[in-house]
């Protein structure tokens, strides 16, 4: 009784360790923890990292390589890095996808939250890939810069502003290694936000419904389940780490940016795919930006779909078809620039946004 | 969020106000953390499995021929066609 006099230790009982939780959550709702697990890993190997790295593009590329080679520990950090960006992003799919499914962006606040932390977050994830200054960090930074072109009017200036110069030079990689360290310290504190507005309501549940008189202490039940789903998605990002630490990474990379020499095949890492595919289908380049854009912001939209109803057989469908339609964007994203793979990419980018929209109807 | 409502309750009792509280309790003699995990268990992932099959399988498969599609259809515009050297000596 005495502990809970201090406000902190308070905190610590009423957000945690007595946290009333829904009896009936599933493995499902493990994605938030484990997207809270891979932050930790990345901001602590991060650090790490930064201690050997240099933000400039004599030393960049060498200073990776001296990481890998010299440095203690150094090979394990940046492999830990580079693969706990893919598990942090695909854990924020699952997540999203979820959510989408469960019908729980009905909550405003915490949606809305959460969909600017899917912003920030796959921003901070192109600021890094930039570092290491190999050719597809140089020409992936190249050609997303470029987009602000598509702006009106200001575009050429706006681009010019934020490169530091007239292409992508010392300047944009200096800036974009002191953004990429701070950002991460945004997403913790708004996922802090987040978790205020989930923690108003408590965590949704399976079935939908009112669940304040089904409830269990978030410790040792969802405490416990949290570490067994930690334990486990370890397991297999170690297996990744340890084997195939280069599965998702490009062989282009293993070569120091050259302006001079532009890649046969310019793409970013698996997790942008889907929006890229939607983003080369469109041969007008504004139409093409402002559709990349719309492919994350219209998430923003489902506040104004009607109050959660459990979800149908219908909606479950569509669900289900809109999934497998964003993987087959994400191997489209991937494919060479030819008439078939654009062809299947203009209808997936059509079925990506109408089944959305049928989403936010049904 | 409401600021007033975290600093009057607290975080962590930000819902509705508890007036009652019923707590259900077992021994800890009497719990059983695996007891029924095979006799239940598995009878329960099949009905969800059957529940959910149609409804994942169907677009599952209809993404996979859509792919296997692009892949055959750019591998054939990729090559030359046999059929036009057929009669070359």
């Amino acid at each position: 009784m005495m502990l809970r006099k201090n406000p902190l230790i308070n905190l610590f009982i009423g957000s945690f360790y007595r946290l009333p939780a829904p009896i009936n959550i599933n493995y499902l709702w493990n994605g938030g923890s484990l997207i809270g697990t891979f932050m930790v890993i990345q901001v602590l190997t991060g650090l790490f990292l930064s201690m050997h790295y240099c933000g400039n593009t004599l030393m960049a590329f060498y200073s990776v390589n001296h990481i890998m080679r010299d440095v203690s520990g150094g090979w394990i950090m940046r492999y830990i890095h580079a693969n706990g960006a893919s598990f942090f992003l695909a854990f924020i799919f699952m997540h999203i996808g979820r959510n989408l499914y469960y019908k729980t962006y009905y909550r405003k606040g915490a949606w809305m939250v959460g969909i600017v932390l899917l912003i920030l977050s796959m921003l901070t994830a192109f600021l890094g890939y930039v570092l290491p200054w190999g050719q597809m960090s140089f020409w992936g930074a190249t050609v997303i810069t470029n987009f602000v072109t598509a702006i009106p009017v200001w575009g050429e200036t706006i681009v010019n502003w934020l490169w530091g110069g007239f292409s992508v030079d010392n300047p944009t990689l200096n800036r974009f290694y002191t953004f990429h360290f701070l950002f991460p310290f945004l997403i913790i504190a708004l996922s802090i936000v987040h978790l205020f507005f989930i923690h108003q309501t408590g965590s949704s549940n399976p079935l939908g419904n009112f669940s304040d008189n089904m409830k269990l202490d978030f410790w040792p039940y969802y405490g416990v389940k949290d570490i067994l789903g930690m334990f486990l998605s370890l397991f297999f990002f170690l297996l990744l780490v340890g084997f195939s630490p280069d599965y998702f990474g490009d062989a282009e990379n293993f070569l120091k940016a050259n302006p001079m020499v532009t890649p046969v095949h310019i793409k970013p890492e698996w997790y942008f795919l889907f929006a890229y595919a939607i983003l080369r289908c469109i041969p007008n380049k504004k139409l093409g930006v402002l559709a990349l854009v719309f492919s994350i912001v219209v998430f923003f939209f489902f506040i104004f779909s009607k109050k959660k109803v459990l979800p149908s057989l219908g909606y479950r469908l569509v669900f289900w078809i809109w999934a497998m339609n964003f993987i087959m964007l994400t191997w489209l994203g991937g494919c060479p620039v030819k008439d078939i793979f654009i062809f299947m990419a203009q209808i997936s980018s059509f079925i990506y946004f109408f089944f959305l929209f049928l989403l936010m109807v049904i | 969020m409401r600021l007033s409502a975290i600093r009057q309750h607290g975080f962590g009792h930000l819902g509705v106000k508890v007036n009652k509280q019923i707590i259900y309790t077992m021994s800890a003699f009497e719990q059983n953390p695996i007891k029924g995990v095979v006799r239940k268990g598995f009878p329960n992932m099949i009905r969800r499995t059957r529940e959910s099959f149609f409804v994942v399988a169907i677009p599952a498969l209809l993404a996979y021929m859509a792919y296997d599609w692009g892949v055959t259809t750019q591998a054939r515009l990729d090559r030359k066609d046999p059929k036009m050297y057929e009669n070359d000596v």
